[in-house]
């Protein structure tokens, strides 16, 4: 089967790069975090993008298997002890204050646009040191929950981890009041070399990503995890017909753990 | 001679020796087959490209396996 790898979007280049552990939990039951992801935030002039590198080097093995025709099996076997990382890609326009996040639910590649709200921080007196910076202590309402942040003023770039942005300086540590997630900053550089910040929009056998509503988009998502069988049925028109163990038992479905950075 | 034709094409299906596509069979059945030993099978309305097999593979290393 021939298989083409089309071109992407390439915005602009990153001048800096931010690199943040994401630590969360799947379940609000858990009383540590279980998962935990490596993510990059490329910031340029005009636009930043913030995605797990986890994902984008399983993406980079999956391609190079597609293009020499391996058996999904084998590419399988080739991501074996690369860890799995978050899929959503979060593109933040500055100067548009838009947000588009692309993401995929089985071969289901979609995105959505929405419009870029600066959330209405509150900024405290307590500071710490995170590495190496002296941070402050900043919290806000935002998109559904509680964050509490610590930026630091000695990088003055108004970015964060996320969707979170607009304060005097990074974001440098990033959780929310209910302890499901935590962003920690583990890196930050000046980019010597140009670092192409590439808008993801077309599968690598160049369909073009499906554009939803932010409502679809979470509906979609929210059955990805609730009811596998019915999202693979009603959105990919895959109907289950019979799902075992290796010794035969029939597997029971059931929903699958996630909690939603922004709630439903 | 023609009926024979038939009669030998009827065979080749049953037995196995020529795919199922022959018979204009509409839906395409897919199984996978998981690291972890899961066997899961879909009925699908269409035959699926080699990129769409690997994202519900990938899906199901991760729904199944962890």
């Amino acid at each position: 089967m021939p298989v083409l790898a089309y071109s992407q979007k390439n915005f602009e280049n990153a001048h800096t790069r931010a690199i943040y552990e994401f630590l969360y939990k799947t379940n609000p039951e858990q009383t540590e975090f279980i998962k935990s992801d490596l993510m990059y935030l490329d910031i340029g002039e005009n636009v930043s993008k913030f995605y797990s590198r986890y994902e984008q080097v399983r993406d980079s093995i999956g391609d190079e298997g597609l293009r020499k025709s391996l058996s999904p099996f084998e590419i399988n076997e080739l991501r074996r002890g690369f860890a799995r990382g978050t899929r959503p890609i979060y593109y933040n326009f500055q100067k548009k204050r838009k947000t588009t996040v692309t993401s995929n639910f089985s071969f289901l590649f979609t995105y959505y646009n929405e419009s870029r709200q600066m959330p209405e921080w509150e900024i405290g007196d307590e500071t710490k040191v995170i590495l190496g910076y002296t941070c402050q202590k900043a919290t806000a309402n935002y998109l559904g929950r509680e964050w509490i942040v610590f930026f630091t003023p000695e990088i003055p770039i108004n970015q964060g981890p996320w969707k979170l942005w607009g304060l005097p300086g990074l974001i440098v540590q990033a959780m929310d009041a209910d302890n499901f997630f935590n962003f920690t900053l583990k890196g930050f550089e000046q980019l010597k070399l140009p670092v192409p910040i590439i808008f993801i929009h077309k599968t690598y056998d160049g369909k073009e990503y499906e554009k939803k509503d932010k409502e679809k988009f979470q509906q979609m998502e929210k059955m990805y995890y609730s009811n596998r069988e019915e999202f693979m049925s009603f959105f990919l028109g895959m109907k289950l017909i019979s799902s075992a163990t290796a010794d035969g038992r029939k597997i029971e479905r059931r929903a699958i753990p996630y909690i939603p950075l922004e709630p439903y | 001679m023609r009926k024979l034709m038939l009669i030998g094409v009827g065979l080749l299906i049953m037995t196995g020796f020529l795919p199922a596509k022959v018979m204009k069979v509409q839906h395409t059945v897919e199984c996978f087959i998981t690291t972890c030993g899961t066997t899961t099978c879909y009925d699908s309305e269409r035959d699926l490209t080699h990129r769409e097999l690997l994202n519900i593979y990938d899906s199901l290393e991760e729904e199944h396996c962890g």
